[in-house]
């Protein structure tokens, strides 16, 4: 085999076998576009909301992985909401404290833990040297009232040190509803700090967004630099012969509509991300072993893209 | 289209692997040895530890090792370094060997009666957020560097204040357990607070 489809590491070790790689999308995008125009403007908060599985957990840490390679000295933080009966002022600061990973039992007073918490995001953001501190709050819809008032007393004081909190709820789309309904009670308080800015976190919703996002498994490399993109690695002869991902697009693109119409799925077309980097990693995985120079394009790619679509609408 | 010239330059990127294990180097206490100076006593050292941490004093014991409580209430002695372990101290407080070390009296001077079980400090290092472990020493009855006499006693109450690590350092350290003063000003508890 000539040494140009000799790959530079065995297939069991690359990222997209082993599901740990991550690929923008349009929303990923405007979610990061959106950090960014806070982090400028000095917005202390803002909702993204979206139908569940549209992957806005995978770009949480998506975004924020591109945070810190692109503002190391940021302190960031996730927490996740779960859903309980009764709120509980110990179990909220314990989870973020958890979050910026405490080490101390969380059995402590009320008033220990919210002080420990405010110290220990201090600190961090001290050592770094960046008064800014960002939090990502995953399934936000499960947040009550009295919690966004908790977490108001932190953004409060760590304003009094001169910190500034940027908190970013991420959630289904009660989120909207539940801001209306703050707004409704002239909650200001708590919109005006956590729910500046809105965004629509979507699954892949044309054939351009199918392209753009196909396009990066064209153009990312593993190795980093290595001149092997994703694309290239699964498939060498077929790339070296002229094969792109990103030109099968529409033809996926058709497919997915298609199989929208045929469940009868009210509404437009939106994949989740999950079903379309499934039905790309399917197709790649499969096609290595076909792999030619005459390998027609992504032929497989649709049929696959349509089971998982199809568990999904039925 | 801004979304989609944001996604060129973004590119497929490789998650790091996520550990399974939840307690890495990176869960740390919060220490604050920038607020500390070279030559300051285990009590100031632990006192600024607790106001970041806010734990028991059973959690703080467990936590350096403590051994052997002087009584009942479960206090342990500052004056020794013995007892303690002085690695989970360098590395919690993130500081030095020396540093630890520094912060005990009777490694220089290992007399017990020769130091003092109560609180003794210089009203003006005090004021700095300053205690010397060698403060304790009967033998120096004055500040060197501000020639006060060394106290004993709440400034305000004077009541005693047990040179040890007990539940009142945990509770409410830097503070007055009884008559509820700050033992240092405003501005540097607002610092630390």
């Amino acid at each position: 085999m000539s040494l140009e489809f000799q790959r530079p590491i065995p297939m069991d070790e690359h990222p997209l076998r082993r599901r740990t790689y991550r690929v923008p999308t349009p929303s990923i995008a405007a979610f990061r576009a959106l950090i960014d125009e806070c982090l400028f403007l000095f917005i202390s908060g803002a909702l993204i909301h979206g139908r569940p599985r549209m992957g806005k957990s995978y770009a949480i840490e998506f975004v924020r992985r591109d945070l810190e390679q692109r503002f190391p000295k940021l302190s960031i933080y996730k927490m996740r909401c779960t859903r309980s009966q009764v709120p509980s002022e110990n179990s909220f600061f314990a989870t973020l404290l958890n979050a910026a990973k405490h080490p101390a039992q969380s059995s402590a007073s009320k008033a220990a833990l919210r002080g420990r918490l405010v110290h220990k995001l201090r600190q961090v953001a001290d050592q770094r040297g960046d008064d800014r501190v960002v939090l990502f709050i995953d399934e936000a819809q499960n947040l009550r009232e009295i919690e966004y008032e908790w977490l108001r007393d932190v953004h409060d004081e760590l304003e009094n040190h001169e910190l500034r909190l940027f908190t970013f709820l991420v959630g289904q789309t009660q989120l909207l509803a539940q801001k209306s309904v703050l707004q409704a009670q002239d909650k200001e308080q708590i919109v005006a700090r956590f729910m500046v800015e809105e965004l629509a976190f979507r699954g892949i919703a044309s054939g351009g967004e199918c392209a753009a996002v196909m396009a990066a498994y064209d153009q990312g490399e593993y190795p980093l630099a290595s001149g092997w993109s994703y694309t290239r690695f699964y498939v060498p002869q077929a790339y070296s012969a002229g094969l792109r991902l990103a030109e099968s697009a529409i033809r996926l693109w058709t497919a997915f509509e298609e199989a929208h119409i045929n469940a009868r799925i009210e509404g437009p077309v939106e994949i989740p991300m999950k079903y379309f980097t499934s039905a790309i990693e399917a197709a790649l995985l499969l096609s290595a072993e076909r792999d030619a120079p005459t390998l027609q394009r992504s032929r497989s790619m649709p049929r696959f893209g349509l089971r998982w679509w199809s568990a999904v609408a039925m | 289209m801004s979304s989609d010239l944001e996604l060129a330059s973004t590119r497929v990127t490789q998650a790091q692997t996520t550990s399974t294990c939840p307690r890495e180097d990176n869960w740390r206490y919060t220490a604050r040895p920038e607020w500390s100076s070279g030559g300051e006593s285990m009590w100031m050292r632990l006192s600024k530890f607790s106001y970041c941490n806010r734990l028991s004093v059973s959690e703080l014991t467990d936590l350096f090792g403590a051994s052997h409580p002087n009584n009942e209430s479960g206090a342990r002695d500052l004056r020794p370094a013995k007892p303690w372990d002085l690695r989970a101290l360098a590395s919690i407080l993130d500081v030095s060997a020396a540093d630890v070390q520094s912060g005990f009296c009777c490694d220089v001077l290992p007399i017990h009666g020769r130091s003092s079980a109560e609180l003794r400090y210089c009203s003006a290092c005090l004021q700095l957020g300053f205690h010397a472990a060698w403060f304790q020493w009967l033998t120096i009855e004055r500040c060197p560097l501000h020639g006060l006499p060394l106290k004993l006693g709440c400034a305000r109450c004077r009541s005693a204040i047990p040179y040890v690590l007990g539940h009142d350092l945990a509770a409410k350290p830097l503070t007055c357990a009884c008559c509820a003063s700050a033992w240092i000003p405003p501005s540097l508890s607002s610092a630390l607070q």
